[in-house]
Protein backbone atom coordinates (compact mmCIF):
# COMPACT_ATOMS: atom_id res chain seq x y z
CA UNK A 1 0.00 0.00 0.00
CA UNK A 2 1.30 3.36 -1.00
CA UNK A 3 2.17 5.46 2.01
CA UNK A 4 0.97 9.02 1.56
CA UNK A 5 3.24 11.80 2.55
CA UNK A 6 1.98 14.03 5.33
CA UNK A 7 1.47 16.91 2.95
CA UNK A 8 -0.59 14.75 0.61
CA UNK A 9 -2.69 13.68 3.54
CA UNK A 10 -3.18 17.27 4.62
CA UNK A 11 -4.28 18.38 1.16
CA UNK A 12 -6.56 15.39 0.89
CA UNK A 13 -8.35 16.24 4.12
CA UNK A 14 -8.61 19.92 3.21
CA UNK A 15 -10.07 19.13 -0.18
CA UNK A 16 -12.54 16.65 1.30
CA UNK A 17 -13.80 19.03 3.94
CA UNK A 18 -14.09 21.88 1.45
CA UNK A 19 -16.10 19.74 -0.92
CA UNK A 20 -18.40 18.78 1.94
CA UNK A 21 -18.72 22.41 2.97
CA UNK A 22 -19.59 23.41 -0.58
CA UNK A 23 -22.37 20.84 -0.61
CA UNK A 24 -23.82 22.52 2.44
CA UNK A 25 -23.42 26.03 1.20
CA UNK A 26 -26.26 27.18 3.41
CA UNK A 27 -24.17 26.66 6.55
CA UNK A 28 -21.37 28.78 5.20
CA UNK A 29 -23.70 31.52 4.06
CA UNK A 30 -25.72 31.68 7.27
CA UNK A 31 -22.54 32.25 9.27
CA UNK A 32 -21.64 35.09 6.95
CA UNK A 33 -25.09 36.61 7.20
CA UNK A 34 -24.89 36.35 10.99
CA UNK A 35 -21.63 38.28 10.86
CA UNK A 36 -23.20 41.05 8.78
CA UNK A 37 -26.26 41.22 11.01
CA UNK A 38 -24.34 41.44 14.26
CA UNK A 39 -22.20 44.23 12.87
CA UNK A 40 -25.32 46.12 11.83
CA UNK A 41 -26.85 45.73 15.25
CA UNK A 42 -24.27 47.87 16.94
CA UNK A 43 -25.03 51.17 15.20
CA UNK A 44 -28.70 50.47 15.83
CA UNK A 45 -27.94 50.01 19.46
CA UNK A 46 -25.53 52.86 20.09
CA UNK A 47 -26.72 55.45 17.63
CA UNK A 48 -25.60 56.59 14.17
CA UNK A 49 -23.06 59.17 15.28
CA UNK A 50 -20.15 58.60 12.91
CA UNK A 51 -17.33 59.69 15.21
CA UNK A 52 -18.24 57.14 17.82
CA UNK A 53 -18.82 54.40 15.26
CA UNK A 54 -15.47 55.01 13.68
CA UNK A 55 -13.78 54.48 17.03
CA UNK A 56 -15.79 51.34 17.71
CA UNK A 57 -15.44 49.86 14.26
CA UNK A 58 -12.47 47.54 14.76
CA UNK A 59 -13.84 46.22 18.04
CA UNK A 60 -17.31 45.63 16.65
CA UNK A 61 -16.03 43.81 13.60
CA UNK A 62 -13.67 41.69 15.64
CA UNK A 63 -16.29 40.73 18.23
CA UNK A 64 -18.70 39.86 15.45
CA UNK A 65 -16.03 37.72 13.82
CA UNK A 66 -15.47 35.94 17.14
CA UNK A 67 -19.16 35.22 17.56
CA UNK A 68 -19.59 34.07 13.98
CA UNK A 69 -16.64 31.71 14.37
CA UNK A 70 -18.13 30.26 17.54
CA UNK A 71 -21.33 29.51 15.65
CA UNK A 72 -19.61 27.66 12.86
CA UNK A 73 -17.32 25.58 15.07
CA UNK A 74 -20.06 23.15 15.97
CA UNK A 75 -19.93 21.61 12.53
CA UNK A 76 -16.18 21.06 12.57
CA UNK A 77 -16.41 17.53 13.93
CA UNK A 78 -20.09 16.83 14.38
CA UNK A 79 -20.89 15.56 10.89
CA UNK A 80 -17.97 13.15 10.89
CA UNK A 81 -18.72 12.14 14.46
CA UNK A 82 -22.32 11.31 13.67
CA UNK A 83 -21.66 9.14 10.64
CA UNK A 84 -18.69 7.31 12.10
CA UNK A 85 -16.03 8.84 9.90
CA UNK A 86 -14.32 10.41 12.88
CA UNK A 87 -13.88 7.04 14.50
CA UNK A 88 -12.32 5.73 11.30
CA UNK A 89 -9.98 8.70 11.19
CA UNK A 90 -8.85 7.97 14.72
CA UNK A 91 -8.22 4.32 13.98
CA UNK A 92 -6.25 5.14 10.87
CA UNK A 93 -2.47 4.73 11.03
CA UNK A 94 -1.89 8.24 9.78
CA UNK A 95 -1.20 11.03 12.22
CA UNK A 96 -4.40 12.31 13.77
CA UNK A 97 -2.80 15.71 14.31
CA UNK A 98 -2.30 16.15 10.58
CA UNK A 99 -5.88 15.14 9.90
CA UNK A 100 -7.08 17.63 12.48
CA UNK A 101 -4.90 20.36 11.00
CA UNK A 102 -6.45 19.68 7.63
CA UNK A 103 -9.93 20.02 9.07
CA UNK A 104 -8.95 23.26 10.80
CA UNK A 105 -7.63 24.74 7.56
CA UNK A 106 -10.72 23.74 5.67
CA UNK A 107 -12.91 25.14 8.41
CA UNK A 108 -11.09 28.44 8.28
CA UNK A 109 -11.37 28.61 4.54
CA UNK A 110 -15.11 28.10 4.72
CA UNK A 111 -15.87 30.33 7.68
CA UNK A 112 -12.99 32.67 8.56
CA UNK A 113 -11.88 33.60 5.07
CA UNK A 114 -15.33 34.80 3.97
CA UNK A 115 -15.38 37.05 7.04
CA UNK A 116 -12.03 38.55 6.04
CA UNK A 117 -13.36 39.25 2.56
CA UNK A 118 -16.61 40.71 3.89
CA UNK A 119 -14.95 42.98 6.41
CA UNK A 120 -13.99 45.87 4.08
CA UNK A 121 -17.60 46.38 3.03
CA UNK A 122 -18.74 46.50 6.63
CA UNK A 123 -15.80 48.66 7.62
CA UNK A 124 -16.90 51.28 5.13
CA UNK A 125 -20.28 51.39 6.87
CA UNK A 126 -18.36 52.55 9.89
CA UNK A 127 -16.44 55.11 7.91
CA UNK A 128 -13.09 53.48 8.50
CA UNK A 129 -10.16 54.91 6.60
CA UNK A 130 -8.62 52.80 3.84
CA UNK A 131 -5.46 52.41 5.89
CA UNK A 132 -7.42 51.20 8.92
CA UNK A 133 -9.40 48.83 6.74
CA UNK A 134 -6.23 47.37 5.33
CA UNK A 135 -4.77 46.74 8.76
CA UNK A 136 -8.09 45.31 9.90
CA UNK A 137 -8.10 42.84 7.06
CA UNK A 138 -4.58 41.75 7.86
CA UNK A 139 -5.45 41.24 11.52
CA UNK A 140 -8.50 39.23 10.58
CA UNK A 141 -6.43 37.22 8.13
CA UNK A 142 -3.93 36.37 10.85
CA UNK A 143 -6.45 36.04 13.65
CA UNK A 144 -9.38 34.07 12.26
CA UNK A 145 -7.24 30.95 11.70
CA UNK A 146 -6.30 31.10 15.38
CA UNK A 147 -10.00 31.28 16.25
CA UNK A 148 -10.63 28.16 14.18
CA UNK A 149 -7.75 26.37 15.83
CA UNK A 150 -8.50 27.24 19.45
CA UNK A 151 -12.15 26.64 18.71
CA UNK A 152 -11.33 23.18 17.43
CA UNK A 153 -10.06 22.24 20.88
CA UNK A 154 -13.38 23.32 22.32
CA UNK A 155 -15.30 21.51 19.60
CA UNK A 156 -13.37 18.33 20.33
CA UNK A 157 -13.98 18.58 24.08
CA UNK A 158 -17.71 19.22 23.70
CA UNK A 159 -18.26 16.55 21.06
CA UNK A 160 -21.78 15.16 21.22
CA UNK A 161 -22.74 17.02 24.37
CA UNK A 162 -26.17 18.52 24.82
CA UNK A 163 -26.01 22.30 24.97
CA UNK A 164 -22.78 21.94 23.02
CA UNK A 165 -22.78 25.18 21.05
CA UNK A 166 -23.18 27.58 23.94
CA UNK A 167 -20.86 25.55 26.14
CA UNK A 168 -18.26 25.62 23.38
CA UNK A 169 -18.45 29.40 23.20
CA UNK A 170 -18.16 29.66 26.97
CA UNK A 171 -14.98 27.61 26.93
CA UNK A 172 -13.33 29.11 23.88
CA UNK A 173 -14.10 32.82 24.08
CA UNK A 174 -11.83 33.60 27.07
CA UNK A 175 -8.97 31.85 25.29
CA UNK A 176 -9.48 34.02 22.21
CA UNK A 177 -9.26 37.31 24.07
CA UNK A 178 -5.55 37.92 23.31
CA UNK A 179 -6.27 37.61 19.60
CA UNK A 180 -9.07 40.13 19.97
CA UNK A 181 -6.84 42.53 21.87
CA UNK A 182 -3.93 42.35 19.44
CA UNK A 183 -6.21 42.57 16.42
CA UNK A 184 -8.12 45.62 17.53
CA UNK A 185 -4.97 47.12 19.02
CA UNK A 186 -3.33 47.14 15.62
CA UNK A 187 -6.21 49.06 14.08
CA UNK A 188 -6.24 51.44 17.01
CA UNK A 189 -2.54 52.05 16.54
CA UNK A 190 -2.82 52.86 12.86
CA UNK A 191 -5.72 55.23 13.51
CA UNK A 192 -3.64 57.02 16.12
CA UNK A 193 -0.73 57.23 13.70
CA UNK A 194 1.43 54.84 15.68
CA UNK A 195 3.18 51.72 14.49
CA UNK A 196 1.02 48.65 14.20
CA UNK A 197 3.97 46.35 13.64
CA UNK A 198 4.24 45.08 17.22
CA UNK A 199 0.57 44.09 17.26
CA UNK A 200 0.88 42.25 13.97
CA UNK A 201 4.06 40.49 15.05
CA UNK A 202 2.31 39.31 18.20
CA UNK A 203 -0.62 38.09 16.14
CA UNK A 204 1.79 36.29 13.88
CA UNK A 205 3.52 34.73 16.87
CA UNK A 206 0.20 33.55 18.29
CA UNK A 207 -0.68 32.10 14.89
CA UNK A 208 2.55 30.15 14.70
CA UNK A 209 2.12 28.85 18.26
CA UNK A 210 -1.42 27.82 17.43
CA UNK A 211 -0.39 25.96 14.26
CA UNK A 212 2.30 24.10 16.16
CA UNK A 213 0.34 23.11 19.25
CA UNK A 214 -3.39 23.10 18.67
CA UNK A 215 -3.61 20.14 16.24
CA UNK A 216 -1.94 17.84 18.75
CA UNK A 217 -4.00 19.16 21.68
CA UNK A 218 -7.18 18.78 19.64
CA UNK A 219 -6.22 15.22 18.76
CA UNK A 220 -5.83 14.47 22.48
CA UNK A 221 -9.18 16.08 23.16
CA UNK A 222 -10.77 13.92 20.47
CA UNK A 223 -9.31 10.80 22.03
CA UNK A 224 -10.70 11.84 25.42
CA UNK A 225 -14.14 12.45 23.97
CA UNK A 226 -14.28 9.32 21.89
CA UNK A 227 -13.09 6.59 24.21
CA UNK B 1 -29.27 58.72 50.44
CA UNK B 2 -26.18 59.25 48.39
CA UNK B 3 -23.88 56.29 48.86
CA UNK B 4 -20.81 58.27 47.90
CA UNK B 5 -21.34 60.83 50.63
CA UNK B 6 -21.98 58.12 53.19
CA UNK B 7 -18.90 56.27 52.01
CA UNK B 8 -16.64 59.25 52.44
CA UNK B 9 -18.08 59.96 55.86
CA UNK B 10 -17.76 56.42 57.21
CA UNK B 11 -14.74 54.88 55.49
CA UNK B 12 -14.07 52.19 58.06
CA UNK B 13 -17.66 51.01 58.10
CA UNK B 14 -17.64 50.95 54.31
CA UNK B 15 -14.49 48.86 54.26
CA UNK B 16 -15.70 46.57 56.97
CA UNK B 17 -19.20 45.95 55.64
CA UNK B 18 -18.46 46.13 51.96
CA UNK B 19 -15.44 43.92 51.69
CA UNK B 20 -14.70 41.93 54.81
CA UNK B 21 -18.31 41.12 55.57
CA UNK B 22 -18.84 40.10 51.94
CA UNK B 23 -15.84 37.80 52.09
CA UNK B 24 -16.91 36.29 55.39
CA UNK B 25 -20.43 35.74 54.10
CA UNK B 26 -19.07 34.03 50.97
CA UNK B 27 -16.88 31.84 53.15
CA UNK B 28 -19.82 31.02 55.42
CA UNK B 29 -21.96 30.09 52.44
CA UNK B 30 -19.20 27.94 51.04
CA UNK B 31 -18.77 26.12 54.34
CA UNK B 32 -22.51 25.53 54.63
CA UNK B 33 -22.59 24.18 51.06
CA UNK B 34 -19.65 21.86 51.67
CA UNK B 35 -21.16 20.51 54.89
CA UNK B 36 -24.54 19.98 53.18
CA UNK B 37 -22.85 18.23 50.29
CA UNK B 38 -21.21 15.83 52.71
CA UNK B 39 -24.49 15.17 54.50
CA UNK B 40 -26.42 14.49 51.31
CA UNK B 41 -23.64 12.35 49.86
CA UNK B 42 -23.47 10.23 53.01
CA UNK B 43 -27.24 9.89 52.99
CA UNK B 44 -27.33 8.87 49.32
CA UNK B 45 -24.53 6.36 49.71
CA UNK B 46 -26.27 4.89 52.74
CA UNK B 47 -29.51 4.54 50.78
CA UNK B 48 -27.71 2.88 47.91
CA UNK B 49 -25.93 0.48 50.21
CA UNK B 50 -29.13 -0.44 52.00
CA UNK B 51 -30.90 -0.94 48.69
CA UNK B 52 -28.03 -3.14 47.58
CA UNK B 53 -28.23 -5.22 50.77
CA UNK B 54 -31.86 -6.09 50.16
CA UNK B 55 -31.11 -8.01 46.97
CA UNK C 1 13.64 2.71 53.12
CA UNK C 2 11.89 3.89 50.00
CA UNK C 3 9.10 6.40 50.27
CA UNK C 4 5.96 5.20 48.63
CA UNK C 5 4.91 8.43 46.92
CA UNK C 6 1.80 6.88 45.58
CA UNK C 7 0.47 5.65 48.90
CA UNK C 8 -1.89 8.55 49.31
CA UNK C 9 -2.70 8.65 45.63
CA UNK C 10 -5.51 6.22 46.19
CA UNK C 11 -8.83 7.67 47.27
CA UNK C 12 -9.08 5.05 50.01
CA UNK C 13 -6.04 6.15 51.97
CA UNK C 14 -6.41 9.81 51.17
CA UNK C 15 -9.95 9.94 52.54
CA UNK C 16 -8.79 9.27 56.07
CA UNK C 17 -5.73 11.49 55.78
CA UNK C 18 -7.79 14.38 54.47
CA UNK C 19 -10.24 14.04 57.32
CA UNK C 20 -7.45 14.27 59.87
CA UNK C 21 -5.86 17.22 58.09
CA UNK C 22 -8.93 19.42 58.02
CA UNK C 23 -8.87 20.69 61.62
CA UNK C 24 -5.12 21.35 61.32
CA UNK C 25 -5.93 23.91 58.65
CA UNK C 26 -9.35 25.11 59.72
CA UNK C 27 -8.45 26.18 63.23
CA UNK C 28 -5.22 28.03 62.39
CA UNK C 29 -7.09 29.69 59.56
CA UNK C 30 -9.77 31.01 61.88
CA UNK C 31 -7.15 32.27 64.32
CA UNK C 32 -5.13 33.92 61.57
CA UNK C 33 -8.24 35.59 60.21
CA UNK C 34 -8.99 37.15 63.59
CA UNK C 35 -5.38 38.22 64.02
CA UNK C 36 -5.13 39.48 60.46
CA UNK C 37 -8.30 41.52 60.64
CA UNK C 38 -7.29 42.98 63.95
CA UNK C 39 -3.97 43.96 62.44
CA UNK C 40 -5.68 45.25 59.34
CA UNK C 41 -7.98 47.55 61.19
CA UNK C 42 -6.14 48.57 64.33
CA UNK C 43 -2.43 48.00 63.89
CA UNK C 44 -1.79 49.05 60.32
CA UNK C 45 -1.74 52.83 60.18
CA UNK C 46 -3.79 55.17 58.06
CA UNK C 47 -2.30 55.81 54.65
CA UNK C 48 -1.43 59.40 53.73
CA UNK C 49 -3.01 59.26 50.26
CA UNK C 50 -5.83 56.79 50.52
CA UNK C 51 -6.96 57.17 54.09
CA UNK C 52 -8.81 54.22 55.49
CA UNK C 53 -9.96 52.83 52.16
CA UNK C 54 -6.71 51.04 51.44
CA UNK C 55 -7.57 48.51 54.15
CA UNK C 56 -9.67 46.70 51.56
CA UNK C 57 -6.33 45.60 50.18
CA UNK C 58 -5.90 43.14 53.03
CA UNK C 59 -8.74 41.05 51.70
CA UNK C 60 -8.50 41.97 48.01
CA UNK C 61 -4.85 41.13 47.43
CA UNK C 62 -4.79 37.74 49.19
CA UNK C 63 -7.90 36.53 47.37
CA UNK C 64 -6.59 37.80 44.04
CA UNK C 65 -3.19 36.13 44.42
CA UNK C 66 -4.70 32.91 45.70
CA UNK C 67 -7.31 32.76 42.93
CA UNK C 68 -4.48 32.66 40.40
CA UNK C 69 -2.40 30.26 42.50
CA UNK C 70 -5.32 27.85 42.89
CA UNK C 71 -5.92 27.80 39.17
CA UNK C 72 -2.33 26.67 38.65
CA UNK C 73 -2.67 24.06 41.41
CA UNK C 74 -5.89 22.85 39.83
CA UNK C 75 -4.19 22.62 36.43
CA UNK C 76 -1.30 20.79 38.10
CA UNK C 77 -3.62 18.16 39.55
CA UNK C 78 -5.35 17.96 36.18
CA UNK C 79 -2.02 17.28 34.49
CA UNK C 80 -1.13 14.62 37.08
CA UNK C 81 -4.49 12.98 36.48
CA UNK C 82 -3.95 12.87 32.73
CA UNK C 83 -0.36 11.67 32.89
CA UNK C 84 -0.57 9.10 35.68
CA UNK C 85 -4.25 8.27 35.27
CA UNK C 86 -4.86 8.69 39.01
CA UNK C 87 -8.51 9.22 39.89
CA UNK C 88 -7.71 11.21 43.01
CA UNK C 89 -5.84 13.90 41.07
CA UNK C 90 -8.93 14.57 38.98
CA UNK C 91 -11.07 14.65 42.12
CA UNK C 92 -8.75 17.21 43.67
CA UNK C 93 -8.98 19.39 40.58
CA UNK C 94 -12.79 19.28 40.75
CA UNK C 95 -12.65 20.05 44.46
CA UNK C 96 -10.47 23.13 43.98
CA UNK C 97 -12.52 24.69 41.19
CA UNK C 98 -15.48 26.09 43.19
CA UNK C 99 -13.23 27.53 45.87
CA UNK C 100 -10.99 29.11 43.26
CA UNK C 101 -13.99 30.62 41.52
CA UNK C 102 -15.33 32.05 44.78
CA UNK C 103 -11.96 33.59 45.57
CA UNK C 104 -11.97 35.22 42.15
CA UNK C 105 -15.45 36.52 42.87
CA UNK C 106 -14.40 38.01 46.20
CA UNK C 107 -11.37 39.61 44.60
CA UNK C 108 -13.53 41.15 41.87
CA UNK C 109 -16.07 42.47 44.37
CA UNK C 110 -13.50 43.90 46.76
CA UNK C 111 -11.62 45.30 43.81
CA UNK C 112 -14.72 47.15 42.72
CA UNK C 113 -15.30 48.49 46.22
CA UNK C 114 -11.72 49.67 46.36
CA UNK C 115 -12.04 51.20 42.93
CA UNK C 116 -14.91 53.49 43.81
CA UNK C 117 -13.06 55.63 46.35
CA UNK C 118 -9.80 55.30 44.41
CA UNK C 119 -10.78 55.98 40.81
CA UNK C 120 -14.38 57.09 41.11
CA UNK C 121 -15.95 54.15 39.30
CA UNK C 122 -17.21 50.79 40.49
CA UNK C 123 -15.51 49.03 37.64
CA UNK C 124 -12.28 49.80 35.84
CA UNK C 125 -10.95 47.97 32.81
CA UNK C 126 -7.38 47.70 33.95
CA UNK C 127 -5.07 44.72 33.55
CA UNK C 128 -5.62 43.21 36.98
CA UNK C 129 -9.40 43.43 37.19
CA UNK C 130 -9.91 42.32 33.60
CA UNK C 131 -7.56 39.36 34.08
CA UNK C 132 -9.47 38.38 37.20
CA UNK C 133 -12.70 38.52 35.25
CA UNK C 134 -11.25 36.28 32.55
CA UNK C 135 -9.93 33.94 35.26
CA UNK C 136 -13.49 33.68 36.60
CA UNK C 137 -14.65 32.70 33.11
CA UNK C 138 -11.93 30.04 32.96
CA UNK C 139 -12.99 28.59 36.32
CA UNK C 140 -16.66 28.62 35.32
CA UNK C 141 -15.81 26.98 32.01
CA UNK C 142 -14.01 24.17 33.81
CA UNK C 143 -16.95 23.62 36.15
CA UNK C 144 -19.47 23.82 33.31
CA UNK C 145 -17.60 21.36 31.10
CA UNK C 146 -17.21 18.87 33.93
CA UNK C 147 -20.89 19.20 34.80
CA UNK C 148 -21.99 18.72 31.18
CA UNK C 149 -20.40 15.32 30.70
CA UNK C 150 -22.22 12.42 32.28
CA UNK C 151 -19.50 9.82 32.10
CA UNK C 152 -17.12 10.58 35.00
CA UNK C 153 -13.92 9.49 33.32
CA UNK C 154 -14.51 11.53 30.20
CA UNK C 155 -15.63 14.48 32.34
CA UNK C 156 -12.46 14.35 34.42
CA UNK C 157 -10.15 14.10 31.44
CA UNK C 158 -11.90 16.68 29.26
CA UNK C 159 -12.01 19.22 32.07
CA UNK C 160 -8.38 18.43 32.87
CA UNK C 161 -7.31 19.18 29.30
CA UNK C 162 -9.28 22.42 29.41
CA UNK C 163 -7.60 23.41 32.67
CA UNK C 164 -4.16 22.80 31.19
CA UNK C 165 -4.94 24.74 28.02
CA UNK C 166 -6.31 27.53 30.20
CA UNK C 167 -3.22 27.64 32.39
CA UNK C 168 -0.96 27.93 29.36
CA UNK C 169 -3.15 30.76 28.17
CA UNK C 170 -3.16 32.65 31.46
CA UNK C 171 0.27 34.28 30.95
CA UNK C 172 -0.66 35.18 27.37
CA UNK C 173 -3.99 36.58 28.45
CA UNK C 174 -2.43 38.51 31.29
CA UNK C 175 0.26 39.96 29.06
CA UNK C 176 -2.19 41.01 26.40
CA UNK C 177 -4.60 42.56 28.87
CA UNK C 178 -1.77 44.39 30.58
CA UNK C 179 -0.66 45.76 27.31
CA UNK C 180 -4.17 46.75 26.46
CA UNK C 181 -4.74 48.93 29.46
CA UNK C 182 -2.96 49.41 32.72
CA UNK C 183 -3.97 51.51 35.62
CA UNK C 184 -2.53 49.56 38.49
CA UNK C 185 0.78 51.12 39.43
CA UNK C 186 3.27 48.32 39.84
CA UNK C 187 2.65 45.29 42.00
CA UNK C 188 1.71 47.10 45.18
CA UNK C 189 0.45 50.56 45.67
CA UNK C 190 3.25 52.67 47.06
CA UNK C 191 2.78 53.81 50.60
CA UNK C 192 4.52 56.59 52.43
CA UNK C 193 7.24 55.70 54.92
CA UNK C 194 9.13 52.42 55.32
CA UNK C 195 8.14 51.56 58.88
CA UNK C 196 4.50 51.57 57.92
CA UNK C 197 5.15 49.24 55.05
CA UNK C 198 6.32 46.51 57.39
CA UNK C 199 3.11 46.41 59.39
CA UNK C 200 1.12 46.33 56.20
CA UNK C 201 3.29 43.57 54.80
CA UNK C 202 2.80 41.49 57.93
CA UNK C 203 -0.95 41.97 57.81
CA UNK C 204 -0.99 41.05 54.15
CA UNK C 205 1.01 37.91 54.84
CA UNK C 206 -1.22 36.92 57.75
CA UNK C 207 -4.39 37.37 55.74
CA UNK C 208 -2.94 35.48 52.76
CA UNK C 209 -2.02 32.49 54.90
CA UNK C 210 -5.40 32.66 56.64
CA UNK C 211 -7.20 32.51 53.27
CA UNK C 212 -4.87 29.81 52.02
CA UNK C 213 -5.45 27.55 55.02
CA UNK C 214 -9.17 28.17 54.81
CA UNK C 215 -9.15 27.09 51.18
CA UNK C 216 -7.17 23.95 51.97
CA UNK C 217 -9.64 22.97 54.69
CA UNK C 218 -12.64 23.54 52.43
CA UNK C 219 -11.08 21.74 49.47
CA UNK C 220 -10.14 18.73 51.62
CA UNK C 221 -13.68 18.53 52.92
CA UNK C 222 -15.13 18.80 49.43
CA UNK C 223 -12.82 16.14 48.04
CA UNK C 224 -13.94 13.77 50.79
CA UNK C 225 -17.52 14.15 49.58
CA UNK C 226 -16.40 13.59 46.01
CA UNK C 227 -14.54 10.45 47.04
CA UNK C 228 -17.63 9.17 48.87
CA UNK C 229 -19.73 9.76 45.78
CA UNK C 230 -17.35 8.17 43.30
CA UNK C 231 -16.32 5.20 45.40
CA UNK C 232 -19.78 4.48 46.76
CA UNK C 233 -19.85 0.97 45.38
CA UNK C 234 -16.72 -0.18 47.13
CA UNK C 235 -16.47 -2.15 50.34
CA UNK C 236 -14.26 0.20 52.28
CA UNK C 237 -16.91 2.87 52.07
CA UNK C 238 -19.47 0.62 53.75
CA UNK C 239 -16.99 -0.06 56.54
CA UNK C 240 -16.62 3.63 57.40
CA UNK C 241 -17.81 4.70 60.86
CA UNK C 242 -19.91 7.54 59.47
CA UNK C 243 -21.87 5.05 57.41
CA UNK C 244 -23.39 3.44 60.49
CA UNK C 245 -26.70 5.24 60.57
Amino acid sequence: MKKSGLLDLLLLVIRRDLVLAMRRRADVLTTLIFFVMVVSLFPMGVGPEMDMLRKMAAGVLWVAALLASMLSLGRLFSADYLDGTLEQMMLAPQSLSVLVLGKMVAHWMSSGLPLVLMAPVLGLQFDMSIKALGVLMVTLLLGTPVLSMIGAIGAALTLGLRGGGVLLSLLVLPLCIPVLIFGTGAVGAVTAGLSFAPHLSLLGAVLILAVVFTPWVTAQALRISME
Amino acid sequence: MNILVWMKANPLTYVWIGSYMFALIVFAIEIVLVVRKRKTTLHQVRLMRDAGDEE
Amino acid sequence: MTINWFKYASPTSFYGLAGKMIPWFAIPSAILFVVGMYMGFFVAPVDAQQGEFYRIMFIHVPTAILSMFFYLVMAGYAALGLIFNTRLSAMMASAIAPTGALFTLISLWTGALWGKPMWGTWWIWDARMTSQLILLFLYLGFIALHASIDEPRRADRAAALLAIVGSVNVPIIYFSVKWWNTLHQGSTIKFSGTSMQITMQHTLLTMTIACWFYAIAVVLSRVRSIILERERKTDWISELPEMRS
